[in-house]
């Protein structure tokens, strides 16, 4: 297929699946906002912001725990600068703007209803404005952005032929959820430690941005959280779709299928550090005895290493 | 006397007069034959519930992305066409007359291209003059012996027709990139799915095969007769005023749609950046002007085009449609000849009538169109789009003295023609539903054969009395529907 049409595919899935996982940081936190100490309230946003790598548009948080009002109000500009602003490449937007702005110039090779749907989300969205969100109930708004995201993703699952394009668009999905999940968990353990006595919640809510409480709780007991068998259960799980080895494995698929009947050295190489890259965290897992730190630094190379796989399969395919 | 609350019937304040040909009603305020069983069916719907309709097929437009950039404007990639809700019908014999003339048409203005950058015997025959035509800035050099498949230069032609009490007219022939086809799809699928009862009703001729007619005529222009030849729509990008259409129809085609960046030339040929390696391309359907193709070429300055790809043309390993140099043929100069061209080529008499056209070059021509500014409507030759033109009884006074500076200044840029009394079809308006100045865009399509799907975008005037339909100029469309009996 045509480069630049591979490349829009690629981008517009990751797109989908950042937005995705900003609503659901976004529920999350406006769950936790109902019931949670300020500290932890606190701690949360500063989970959010450290994954992303970046600070809120205004500045650094300062955030005064002391004030709740006055964390409050914190909470309304972080909100807004997670939901709309269109500088920050995280806020849902944002993604949503990139992910239909790629869509528009690959309408050729999508469906028209999935267009529609892209471009309607897109619409209601642009028209919102964070004070209506933040007098209504604001989880149900984040949930129907996570539902939009799902939907069309959904969408595309469903009707679009299993090509070349197809196999781009996983891997754009894919690779970007195993960033998000590996930032997640590097900030997760330097903000929250796995040695230090925190709530539960901390880690359950961890669960629930990476939709992995339904299937944790029948894997293990909910009762007593074990911070170390939840990170064990986001990396190493092979079955849980939002966990790294699944992302991994999955991206593993579909590159196998791209460049199946090729025969070039950089695509072996793509291939052999994808296959590094889940050996690794299989190999990791095995021993719990890693501290916090070292745990930092098995997903800090993957993360550096996923992100190289990026750009070789861009140097391989979309600008060749 | 009705209640506030009662609805208002549709053309309860509509009123039909003698000066302009009326496409739904005789003077005598009577629907025509052909649009009786459509008025009423209209007269059972109230005001307020075509507003409602009118408004979902907006929204329609808006989630579709169904959008006409309007250079200049803020927004611009958002804005969507206007569509007005209320079909035009044709009888049948209408579109007879107008197919029949739009292909001899286009049989000559084809005839004309290949002869002016060939033997040139219409300009040694002394039927148009010579600096007309080579004059031309339009006329490129580089075209000189160059062939065609099937001898169609221009495979894809937009000839805007208007109708006053004296029949049809043809307004312009648009021969380098015509737009708006897709806007006369989506017409059609706004108009089916907010009127549909009304529409089964009509025996209305399709139109949704225009993709494939298109794809055909493409794939007939194959510079090597393959059967399965690799096709592409070059665009120029998203910023591009008809984007939405280049997208449109490379998925109705099923093609790619490709910019001057995913191309390159390597041994006179050209490829197509894939997945997979280069892919040889055999016919592009460039929407992207002459001026742009090729930096080598035509300007320097451009980023849209590919570098070489006149060579690899010029070389017979690609077909780039329309040609080149195909816009000396739409030249509004050139345009009054057209009638001669037919005689000529064709030996035939002309089916469908020009309005009478004045070449400001000419310098007793320049002078009536100076006395009679107020009464004429001045276009720029080479202009398209409504750009540059004064509509000398909407103008002021000043506006007109402007005007008539610059055209001393340069006459031969300009010609004239008389402000001519365009139909008007029952449109809705804010205040209900009123007469508006439409015109016809048609499509036909040349390659081994000519084909044109029966239809056309219907352009409309959307100000009260104005008579700019050009998209580009703020105008709508509305559904045109061609009876089949």
């Amino acid at each position: 297929m045509l480069a630049r049409s591979a490349n829009g595919l690629f981008w517009m899935s990751r797109y989908l699946e950042r937005a995705e996982h900003t609503a659901r940081l976004l529920i999350t936190q406006f769950e936790a906002m109902e019931d949670r100490s300020v500290e932890e309230i606190d701690l949360s946003w500063r989970r959010i912001y450290l994954a992303m790598g970046r600070s809120p548009a205004g500045g650094d948080l300062t955030s005064n725990l002391e004030n709740e009002d006055f964390m409050l109000m914190d909470a309304y500009t972080l909100a807004d600068d997670l939901t709309f602003e269109l500088v920050n490449s995280d806020s849902i937007r944002s993604s949503m703007y990139f992910a239909r702005e790629n869509a528009r110039q690959i309408r050729n090779v999508i469906g028209r209803q999935f267009w529609t749907n892209l471009n309607s989300a897109y619409l209601e969205l642009r028209s919102s404005r964070i004070e209506y969100i933040w007098t209504n109930k604001p989880q149900n708004f984040y949930a129907n952005q996570e539902n939009n995201a799902r939907t069309l993703s959904g969408y595309l699952d469903s009707s679009m032929y299993r090509d070349d394009g197809w196999h781009f668009l996983q891997m754009g999905r894919f690779i970007e959820r195993t960033q998000l999940i590996a930032a997640l968990l590097i900030s997760q353990i330097k903000i929250f430690s796995t040695d230090f006595n925190h709530q539960d919640s901390t880690w359950i809510s961890l669960m629930v941005l990476c939709n992995a409480r339904l299937a944790y709780r029948r894997q293990r007991s909910l009762f007593s959280i074990n911070p170390r068998h939840v990170l064990e259960f986001l990396i190493s799980d092979a079955a849980h779709p939002h966990s790294i080895h699944y992302s991994i494995e999955r991206t593993i698929e579909h590159f196998a299928a791209i460049s199946a009947d090729e025969e070039r050295d950089e695509l072996t190489d793509i291939s052999k550090d994808l296959k590094a890259q889940l050996r690794s965290i299989k190999k990791n897992w095995r021993s719990r005895s890693l501290t916090d730190i070292q745990i930092c630094e098995i997903l800090q190379i993957l993360l550096s290493s996923n992100r190289e796989t990026y750009n070789d399969i861009a140097s391989a395919y979309f600008f060749n | 006397m009705m209640s506030s609350s009662e609805p208002t019937s549709l053309f309860s304040k509509y009123s039909v007069g003698d000066v302009f040909f009326d496409e739904m009603f005789r003077p005598d305020g009577m629907p025509r034959n052909a649009c009786k069983m459509l008025y009423e069916a209209l007269n059972e719907i109230s005001v307020e519930e075509m507003q409602t309709m009118q408004e979902h097929a907006e929204r329609f437009f808006l989630h579709e992305g169904i959008t006409f950039a309007v250079y200049g404007d803020d927004g611009a990639q958002e804005r969507i066409i206007p569509i007005d809700l209320l079909p035009r019908i044709l009888t049948p014999k209408d579109w007879r007359i107008l197919d029949q003339g739009l292909r001899q048409r286009l049989n000559a203005l084809n005839q004309f291209l290949g002869d002016i950058y060939g033997a040139k015997k219409i300009l040694s025959d002394g039927i148009i003059p010579t600096d007309l035509v080579l004059g031309c800035p339009q006329y490129r050099p580089e075209m000189r012996n160059i062939q065609h498949p099937h001898g169609s230069f221009v495979s894809i032609c937009g000839t805007d027709i208007v109708r006053t009490f004296d029949g049809f007219m043809v307004l312009e022939d648009n021969l380098r990139v015509p737009s708006g086809v897709s806007y006369m799809l989506a017409n059609r699928q706004a108009v089916k799915s907010s009127i549909r009862n009304l529409f089964r009703r009509h025996r209305v001729r399709k139109i949704e095969h225009y993709g494939q007619a298109l794809r055909q005529t493409l794939v007939e222009m194959s510079p090597n007769n393959s059967a399965d030849p690799c096709v592409v729509l070059l665009t120029p990008g998203t910023y591009n005023s008809a984007f939405y259409e280049h997208l449109f129809l490379a998925r109705e085609m099923g093609i790619e749609l490709v910019q001057g960046e995913d191309l390159s030339i390597r041994r006179g040929k050209v490829f197509m950046r894939t997945t997979r390696g280069q892919r040889q391309v055999d016919v592009i359907y460039r929407r992207v002007d002459d001026d742009f193709i090729d930096p080598l070429v035509f300007r320097k300055d451009s980023l849209l085009g590919v570098p070489g790809l006149f060579s690899a043309y010029a070389l017979g390993n690609v077909t780039l449609v329309n040609a080149p140099g195909t816009g000396v043929a739409d030249d509004k100069s050139v345009y009054a000849y057209v009638p001669e061209m037919i005689r000529y080529y064709l030996a035939e008499e002309p089916i469908l009538a020009n309005v009478e056209t004045y070449l400001c070059r000419y310098p007793e021509q320049l002078e009536f169109v100076l006395e009679n500014l107020d009464k004429l409507v001045v276009k720029t030759v080479g202009g398209s789009g409504g750009y540059g033109m004064l509509v000398g009884p909407h103008a002021t006074v000043t506006e007109r003295a402007a005007y008539a500076e610059v055209l001393r200044e340069n006459p031969a840029n300009y010609i004239a023609q008389p402000t001519l009394d365009l139909s008007c079809s029952p449109c809705i308006t804010a205040s209900g539903v009123a007469p508006r100045h439409v015109d016809l865009r048609t499509f036909v399509l040349r390659a081994e054969d000519i084909r044109i799907v029966p239809g056309a975008f219907s352009r409309v005037a959307l100000r009260e009395g104005s008579l700019v339909v050009n998209s580009s100029q703020g105008g709508g469309g509305k559904d045109l529907w061609v009876l089949s009996k």
